[in-house]
């Protein structure tokens, strides 16, 4: 056999087998992308950039350290301070307008992560900060409070309020997880 | 002849073999089951999603939970035995729950904990914020010695495929164990999780 035969079995187990694997893992991606809420696109921004992703513009406007709960309220756990961030998002695109009145798959989930990669979801007390006018989420509502598309290049700010170990807020960063199209904006401080 | 015979023989080893790896072969359970890390009472046990230990384990015939003011609920009775197992969980890297905890009997059976609210093992836990409180299960009596405590991250195992978990001894012998049934008293109050 001769060498310029072989070459041409070579070649051909160098496409043959990336394609096998691609066809075997690819349908699983999705799947475990889903399952874990990691994989997908990332945008990272830096301090005071905004970062762009599926047709959206994400922006760190603050991390604010919020005032301990009243006396009589239930206490924080100690050595624990109150985050609470404030984000804004606005539409490049119409997709991505359309992306905040779909009433189905258009999901947004905020977390706080700090120096050491320690993780943080937000907390489901409503006596932690001020109320405000913000979002609480990333949803455009219409005037009876329905989902409703966020028009290009208007802005919708979110809060959301976390407690954090007290060792941890001065290195915290921002993480909006995306779904249906998966992705990961990332905003530093 | 003697290459038959030889031939035979090697077909019969090879046979031997392939039924022997097949056997030996573990099944999807075990093959996907959490890793688990070992532990007894009194002992931190550190798994890459959280850490846990053990600190108390009662059995009481009712429970009653006492919340943060000092009030305390009505009797929970069950048809077996109460265990409260009292442990401090935290969370290493990410906010999570440790919804499976089970009680695992020497016979094999598992028992997840109570679905009484309040719990720990109902508890949100994030990072850097330990917490402290009960885990409850309703047992027969007979089956208390030698019951190992099992978390994971969930409830539904399906869910916790290769995922971190720990295996706690809790150090109950069969004469022990039949003590703290003997001795059982009628009602057990029980504090509400508490951050530390």
């Amino acid at each position: 056999m001769s060498w310029r035969k072989n070459l041409g079995y070579g070649l051909g187990l160098l496409v043959l087998v990336p394609a096998v694997i691609a066809a075997k893992v690819l349908p699983w991606q999705e799947k475990y992308q889903t399952l874990t809420g990691k994989g997908g696109r990332e945008a990272v921004a830096a301090h005071g950039q905004p970062a762009r992703l599926n047709g959206m513009e994400w922006r760190l406007k603050s991390i604010t350290e919020g005032k301990p709960p009243q006396e009589f309220a239930r206490p924080l756990p100690p050595r624990t301070k109150i985050a609470i961030v404030l984000t804004s998002v606005k539409p490049l695109t119409e997709q991505a307008s359309k992306w905040f009145g779909a009433t189905t798959g258009s999901t947004c989930k905020f977390t706080l992560t700090d120096a050491a990669g320690r993780t943080w979801a937000p907390s489901f007390r409503t006596d932690l900060a001020p109320k405000s006018g913000y979002a609480a989420s990333c949803f455009a509502l219409d005037a009876d409070y329905k989902p409703a598309p966020l028009p290009v290049g208007k802005e919708l700010t979110t809060q959301t309020v976390f407690v954090v170990p007290a060792d941890a807020f001065t290195s915290l960063r921002v993480e909006v997880r995306l779904t249906p199209d998966p992705g990961t904006v990332r905003l530093a401080r | 002849m003697r290459r038959a015979i030889v031939g035979l023989l090697t077909g019969a080893l090879l046979l031997a073999g392939i039924v022997g790896v097949r056997r030996a072969t573990p099944g999807v359970d075990e093959v996907y089951a959490p890793i688990a890390r070992p532990g007894e009472v009194g002992e931190q046990v550190n798994t890459t999603a959280f850490q846990i230990r053990v600190d108390r384990v009662q059995v009481g015939r009712t429970v009653r939970i006492s919340d943060g003011y000092g009030l305390v609920g009505p009797p929970k009775t069950t048809a077996g035995v109460w265990v409260v197992v009292s442990a401090t969980v935290a969370a290493t890297t990410g906010a999570l729950q440790v919804q499976g905890a089970r009680l695992r009997t020497a016979d094999g059976a598992e028992y997840l904990a109570s679905s009484i609210s309040g719990t720990l093992d109902k508890t949100d836990l994030q990072p850097g914020i330990p917490a402290y409180g009960p885990i409850l299960f309703e047992i027969p009596p007979g089956r208390l010695a030698g019951a190992v405590l099992s978390v994971t991250t969930h409830a539904v195992k399906a869910l916790d495929h290769l995922g971190p978990a720990a295996d706690i001894d809790l150090g109950l012998s069969g004469v022990y164990a039949k003590r703290l049934v003997d001795h059982a008293p009628q009602s057990l109050t029980v504090g509400k999780v508490r951050e530390l």
